[in-house]
């Protein structure tokens, strides 16, 4: 097990450190946002492992700030998520670097420990995370809070009560939950914000001239839009689309959200809007780790090949691969996209010719 | 002796590609010949087998991004599938259909393949202009067929007593020219033929 957590820790700390600068950048975000900074997001989560997590019997996932899991249905892409989300409850905060990895694979020691033979009973999901820049102080790191989000637009509709001034602006549920009450936080916080999510709101929906908050009752706000010929949309008729859309719009005023874990976040959205939506979670990703599912081509177009992991299920569980490391990936990409090639070569089962070798057929 | 080059087809359907353009688990089993193999028997004398064949529509066209055209890059991909399988040469016929960028974009396809693909098969392909049925008159010895419309290739077929899209017919016309060189006003069958004399070349 100590062989495991070194080796583990190593490797977390060769991982690529993309935002040596993130204690200015983030400090910048910040002031943006106008709320009161926790602490810069100092640390990420570089691996996730899992032992014997529902089909995930030993799998490591090689992460980075930006992350999609892709796969056939039941290859463990959601389950990966619950995993992790579980392991940030379960992590301990306050450790120095050099305990963190231990604490990473605390959850799999204890396991092991309460069972009669070790290799039965290590079961559970371990983290690694790597520090934002070596000069950041010890005790700055902090375990990542995760978030998971598997947005409904019913949730999202619905009326809520207020968030009071001294508490943090979070969703009240992984469905989404909340989001007038964050809108109505955001208003009252930072109307710059808010004004600037209605600009670019009303770009990407033309017939939008508002978006507005109104008394449901006595106690809950609602979302409305207006359009051109000024009528009055209220949430409960608001499409799908635009409710993802607004949902997306407001994560990055989201309070604590040190890692976001997203379900399938092209849900509802038109075909051109995947690329924006994708572009404003790359931007998140600056100071938010998102980690997330999908489904769809346009998703993984956006992203590069070490940031997207194919999930795939065989008889001996579920296996990952990187994007990049897959079969003749070089070569491939020359010619497709990466939304492409993994819709060329996946046929949504084992994925044979995307992972291994193709057979010679000829 | 040598072994016969293993050839992948591509083409839109049935008339191209013959038994070889259904999917494999419904391809019936006579070994019907497409115009593709009709036509590369009567260019080349290399001894040569079809082993496969891919409809145009199979060969992955959705992209995004602007860098190179979609047409560009589903020859790509199909030069990729067709090395990837393990195949010694490539053929394959699009019609233009009125678009003359498509041949341009196959042109370039063609012309770098072998930079982005490293050890690419042989490829031989063009754009019909403006269908496989003007290359057929052509055969027929019926010229300017490359400026006729649809409806003029299809009612000169007719008045031909060739069936309109029947695949034994179209056979019949190549293998009765069997050797005999196109018009000269036949631009992008002349290309084809030059493509497929060079590609499937014995350079043993």
């Amino acid at each position: 097990m100590r062989q495991q957590v070194e080796r583990s820790f190593g490797l977390h700390s060769l991982v690529p450190l993309e935002r040596p600068c993130e204690l200015v950048r983030c400090a910048e975000t910040d002031a943006d946002r106008g709320t009161q900074s926790s602490y810069p997001p100092l640390a990420m989560i570089s691996s996730a492992t899992f032992k014997r997590y529902g089909c995930l019997r030993d799998v490591t996932l090689n992460l980075t700030p930006l992350h999609a899991l892709i796969g056939p249905n039941d290859s463990g892409k959601s389950t990966a998520l619950r995993g992790i989300e579980t392991a940030c409850m379960f992590q301990r905060p306050g450790n120095s670097p050099s305990d963190s990895a231990a604490s990473a694979f605390d959850f799999l020691e204890r396991a092991r420990v309460a069972g009669s033979s070790p290799d039965a009973t290590l079961t559970g999901v371990g983290l690694g995370w790597t520090r934002a820049s070596w000069w950041i102080p010890a005790d700055w790191l902090k375990v990542p809070k995760a978030t998971a989000l598997r947005l409904e637009p019913e949730a999202m509709r619905r009326g809520w009560p207020l968030i009071p001034k001294a508490e943090r602006i979070r969703f009240a549920s992984s469905r989404g939950a909340g989001l007038p009450a964050i809108y109505d936080a955001i208003l009252t916080r930072n109307p710059r914000a808010f004004l600037a999510i209605e600009e670019r709101l009303k770009v990407r929906f033309p017939s939008v001239t508002t978006l507005s908050l109104e008394n449901e009752n006595q106690s809950l706000k609602a979302l409305a839009v207006s359009l051109v010929d000024d009528r009055v949309v209220p949430a409960s008729d608001m499409s799908e689309g635009l409710l993802y859309y607004l949902a997306m719009a407001a994560l990055p005023h989201v309070d604590d959200l040190d890692v976001l874990l997203l379900e399938e976040p092209e849900n509802g959205l038109h075909p051109a809007r995947i690329a924006d939506v994708m572009q404003s979670l790359r931007d998140l990703s600056k100071t938010t780790q998102v980690i997330m599912t999908t489904h769809s081509p346009l998703v993984i177009n956006e992203l590069q090949g070490h940031e997207v992991t194919l999930l795939t299920r065989g008889d001996g569980g579920s296996r990952a691969t990187l994007l990049s490391e897959t079969h003749n990936y070089e070569e491939r990409a020359r010619v497709y996209s990466n939304g492409e090639l993994w819709l060329s070569y996946a046929d949504g089962k084992e994925e044979k010719d995307l992972v291994d070798r193709a057979e010679r057929t000829a | 002796m040598r072994e016969p080059l293993r050839v992948l087809l591509a083409g839109e359907g049935a008339n191209e590609l013959g038994s070889f353009h259904a999917e494999t688990p419904y391809r019936e089993s006579g070994d019907e010949f497409g115009v593709i193999e009709a036509l590369v028997r009567s260019f080349s004398k290399i001894p040569f087998v079809v082993r496969d064949g891919i409809t145009w529509k199979r060969i992955r066209k959705y992209r995004s991004g602007a860098h190179a055209s979609a047409e560009r890059r589903t020859v790509l991909g199909l030069i990729l599938i067709a090395k990837e399988r393990g195949f010694d040469a490539v053929v394959f016929v699009r019609d233009s259909d009125g678009d003359a960028q498509r041949a341009v974009e196959i042109d370039a396809a063609i012309a770098v393949s072998h930079e982005v693909i490293v050890g690419a098969p042989r490829v031989a392909g063009a754009a019909a202009v403006q269908s496989l049925e003007a290359w057929l008159l052509a055969l027929a010895g019926e010229s300017r067929t490359e400026s006729m419309s649809a409806a003029k290739l299809e009612a000169t077929l007719v008045e031909r007593g060739t069936r309109y899209k029947c695949t034994s017919d179209y056979v019949a016309i190549i293998e009765a020219r069997r050797g005999a060189e196109p018009p000269h006003d036949a631009l992008s069958l002349r290309a084809f033929q030059e493509r497929v004399r060079a590609a499937l070349l014995d350079d043993e």
